[in-house]
């Protein structure tokens, strides 16, 4: 039985919470900055979320005839398969996790790589030179920061002795990972804002000079995709955040996995808070600082933090 | 013995047809498309036979890393016309010989049915206790790789 519910939960909770996070964040940028936002419809403004999924269903599916269309139809997929996949090992609580797999933590790097590709092939195939600025610079930015993406959380897996994510989990129970691992954290977390292409770092689909970037020529419910593929990333993002560096469904009394669910929701918030402060970086800046800072550092996380377990 | 498992069948048929695709496609994304189709088979097929490890890895260099990179660079090129109809008969007759062959050799090791799960431990003992000085060779090579295209950026 259980074997059927955890799926189930573990792709309806994801969805569920992007497709809340479409009137949240507007709700939150709006708090941050002193705004109301949509607060008509509904209590606190929910109604908006169904108005809008409304909207986007019946607004017509346009595919432009000189895009290449296989491909062009193929993107939208490949961001929700990706991050909806990548929840297969993501651990809620102690048992309720789809494949603890003992490469867990490898699969997830491995699927949040496969989703460049939505963003490039998007790009590519709209056939249009907007969006295909947009792609080249997503996979540039992508491909940058999945290295030491991937890097700096190999401190946190030498610290467990293991790729398990379930492992990682127990591996905190005396304390968190952002404590000895507050560099890798970092790292982390401006990655993850660069790999789900987020304000400072939305570089791809920058409006003030790409139109919309790689979807400009996406409508209706491909464009739709697009929107909440991005926050299930940043769900996503969160989630391995709270599993990786804050103890996952450990907390200081009563550890279950509201523990985690709380986690994971304060690192949305935080995503949202970084969104309403920080302005665009500059694509130049953004890549130098990848390669020539973040780059280095996380290579020395790891050194320090391999000096300290062998010690 | 037990044949090869319904997942084997699946990604091997794929592999073997993505590659196809792949040599054959007449536009370089198509290609570049079926090639990672191709990757992603394979990584499919390591994980079958109980290579966790190798599967995930396979994933997230070749497929994630490597491919991304060829494709941003073909994307920068940006070939707008098609490749014009190669001559497919030496190629065509090559890959029917070898899936010949393979076919004729595939009964005799039916030892695809032992899919125990490969330990991680095991994998990384062999490659830095027993492999441990090719590993360092190859890295070897790939820093020259390294500084042979600093060098060609230099100038």
């Amino acid at each position: 039985m259980m074997t059927f519910i955890i799926p189930i939960c573990m792709l309806l909770g994801p969805v569920t919470i992007a497709s809340l996070l479409v009137w949240g964040e507007r709700r939150l940028l709006a708090l941050f900055q002193e705004r109301y936002g949509p607060n008509r419809l509904g209590i606190l403004g929910i109604g908006q979320l169904p108005a809008d999924m409304l909207k986007m269903f019946f607004k017509q599916d346009w595919i432009p005839p000189f895009a290449d269309k296989f491909v062009f139809v193929l993107a939208p997929a490949i961001v929700m398969a990706t991050a909806l996949f990548s929840f297969m090992v993501v651990p809620i609580a102690p048992g309720f996790v789809v494949w603890d797999s003992d490469v867990g933590l490898l699969l997830f790097l491995a699927l949040s790589a496969l989703g460049a590709y939505a963003v490039v092939l998007a790009g590519w195939s709209s056939n249009n030179k907007y969006s295909l600025l947009g792609g080249l610079r997503a996979s540039g930015q992508m491909l940058a920061y999945e290295v030491f993406m991937g890097l700096s959380v190999m401190g946190v897996a030498a610290r467990a002795g293991s790729f398990n994510l379930t492992r990682i989990v127990e591996s905190q129970s005396s304390c968190w990972n952002i404590v000895p691992q507050l560099i890798g954290f970092v790292i982390f977390y401006i990655a993850a804002l660069a790999e789900t292409h987020r304000t400072p770092f939305d570089l791809a689909e920058a409006e003030s000079e790409l139109v919309a970037g790689f979807h400009s020529e996406y409508s209706g419910l491909k464009f739709g995709m697009f929107f909440v593929g991005e926050y299930i990333g940043v769900t996503l993002m969160s989630a391995m955040m709270a599993v990786l560096f804050f103890g996952g469904w450990q907390g200081p009394f009563w550890s279950g996995p509201w523990w985690f669910i709380l986690k994971t929701i304060l690192l949305i918030m935080s995503f949202v808070l970084v969104r309403a402060t920080f302005p665009r970086a500059r694509y130049d800046q953004l890549i130098l600082l990848g390669w020539k800072y973040l780059f280095p550092l996380a290579l020395l996380n790891l050194l320090i933090t391999g000096v300290v377990i062998l010690w | 013995m037990l044949g090869p498992s319904v997942l084997f069948s699946v990604s091997a048929t794929l592999a073997v047809f993505s590659t196809l695709m792949a040599m054959i496609s007449r536009q370089a994304i198509h290609a570049l498309l079926y090639f990672i189709l191709s990757l992603l088979s394979l990584s499919l097929i390591l994980f079958d036979l109980g290579a966790h490890f190798a599967a995930a890895l396979e994933l997230l260099i070749y497929a994630g890393a490597i491919m991304v990179l060829f494709l941003f660079v073909v994307m920068l090129l940006n070939p707008t016309q098609e490749l014009p109809r190669k001559n497919l008969w030496l190629p065509g007759s090559l890959f029917v010989a070898f899936l010949a062959e393979l076919i004729w050799l595939m009964p005799g090791k039916a030892s695809l049915d032992a899919a125990q799960v490969i330990n991680l431990s095991e994998v990384w003992v062999l490659l830095f206790k027993k492999y441990g000085v090719l590993v360092e060779l190859s890295s070897f090579l790939l820093l020259a790789g390294l500084i042979a295209a600093y060098r060609i950026g230099r100038k």
